[in-house]
């Protein structure tokens, strides 16, 4: 390109039609005289309209892209997925199945104390309430010891855990060491039996530590 | 929803609604009422999108009188006529789909091959370079919005920027056109 910066603006302007009618019939006066000008102002206009058609594929790139992410794909891939999704539920179900049954199971040597001596060993609190009779457990204590006397372990759990990190309720740990080694974590049980806290409960604590 | 406005504000974003939304019925319409193959259909609806976009950005669509569905089938209409009983059809790769279809200004072979000079140059020219031209030449950009746009200091240096980029183009682009004819 020879021409001056000034007259490729010029240029510019005119084909972007900007300029004035006075400015255009100068301007097209000088096209017809000076050849360089005249071929900058044809190379100019192929550029420009060069320019559109590279907008305009890069568009439509954008668009087959569209095509083959976002409509086509899942359409063509529809069964694919729900097999897939299918076997992800299956999936989950079965791991959830074996965790439940890993964890909750009370391990042998402790099955007969959980089944049959449970209520009568390892169950310290009051269960009498009648209108006479008010205990003085808080509702707090009251809904974790239920759950725990029922030996719904894992919903026990945090709830006794909350009462002993909170209020400092030895027998709240002592059901949290049982409960413990109701869902099968014998070794994390253990280790609450035998904290010093849990002194008054011996007898109940050697049940499992003696075993 | 104005989508003259969206479109110019964000077109990426507009372009994807528009096409999700009448894409389906476009193509079922396209094949049923005008006997075109599927992938005919689906290159005469892309084409109608192209035109819809560059009408917007070339502002040869500043309001549209219908909705944008009902606009997007009129330009398809069209082309499905064009495109069916045109032996250019057969050429169907992507630049001369959008000069036959959407610019529809050359005439001849000579200018034909002058544009895919001026695409290919610009391809060679890379970025920064392309995008600056494209702001200026085809989104008619002001000095000030491609300075913002592009996170330049000012417009005297994007200016200066274009003028560079421009004769880069140039020069490529005479090499590409000289290279042609000698072969």
């Amino acid at each position: 390109m020879k021409s001056s910066q000034d007259d490729i603006d010029l240029l510019n302007s005119h084909l972007k039609g900007r300029l004035g009618s006075a400015d255009a019939a100068a301007l097209q006066e000088r096209l017809s005289i000076d050849s360089e000008l005249y071929a900058d102002f044809q190379d100019l206009k192929n550029i420009q309209e060069g320019i559109r058609i590279s907008v305009l594929k890069d568009k439509l790139e954008i668009m087959k892209k569209w095509e083959n992410e976002t409509i086509t794909k899942p359409k063509k891939n529809w069964g694919k997925w729900s097999l897939f999704t299918f076997l992800i539920i299956l999936l989950g179900y079965f791991l959830y199945s074996i965790s439940l049954k890993s964890k909750q199971e009370v391990p042998e040597e402790y099955k007969t104390l959980y089944a049959l001596d449970f209520d009568k060993s390892l169950i310290l609190h009051s269960t009498k309430r009648s209108i006479n009779q008010i205990d003085t457990l808080s509702g707090a204590q009251r809904r974790a010891y239920e759950m725990y006397s029922i030996q719904l372990f894992d919903d026990a759990i945090p709830l006794l855990n909350e009462l002993w990190v909170g209020q400092k309720d030895t027998l709240a740990l002592f059901y949290l060491g049982v409960s413990h080694i109701g869902v099968g974590d014998k070794k994390q049980g253990l280790e609450i039996l035998q904290k010093p806290e849990l002194i008054k409960y011996s007898e109940q604590t050697n049940l499992f530590i003696n075993h | 929803m104005d989508w003259i406005l969206k479109i110019k504000t964000n077109e990426n974003e507009a372009l994807k609604e528009i096409y999700g939304l009448c894409r389906q019925d476009c193509l079922v319409w396209l094949q049923r009422d005008f006997g075109c193959s599927e992938d005919d259909a689906l290159d005469i609806f892309q084409m109608s999108v192209l035109i819809l976009y560059d009408n917007v950005i070339k502002g040869k669509l500043t309001t549209l009188s219908s909705n944008v569905k009902t606009y997007l089938f009129g330009i398809a209409k069209n082309k499905a006529l064009e495109y069916l009983r045109d032996k250019r059809k057969n050429a169907s790769d992507d630049i001369t789909l959008i000069v036959n279809y959407v610019v529809q200004e050359s005439q001849d072979d000579t200018v034909d091959h002058q544009l895919s000079a001026a695409m290919v140059s610009l391809d060679k020219l890379g970025d920064p370079c392309k995008s600056v031209l494209q702001l200026y030449y085809y989104h008619d950009m002001s000095m000030e919005e491609i300075t913002e746009k592009m996170g330049y200091k000012n417009a005297d240096t994007t200016k200066n920027q274009k003028y560079k980029c421009l004769k880069r183009l140039q020069s490529i682009y005479s090499e590409h056109i000289l290279k042609s004819t000698q072969d």
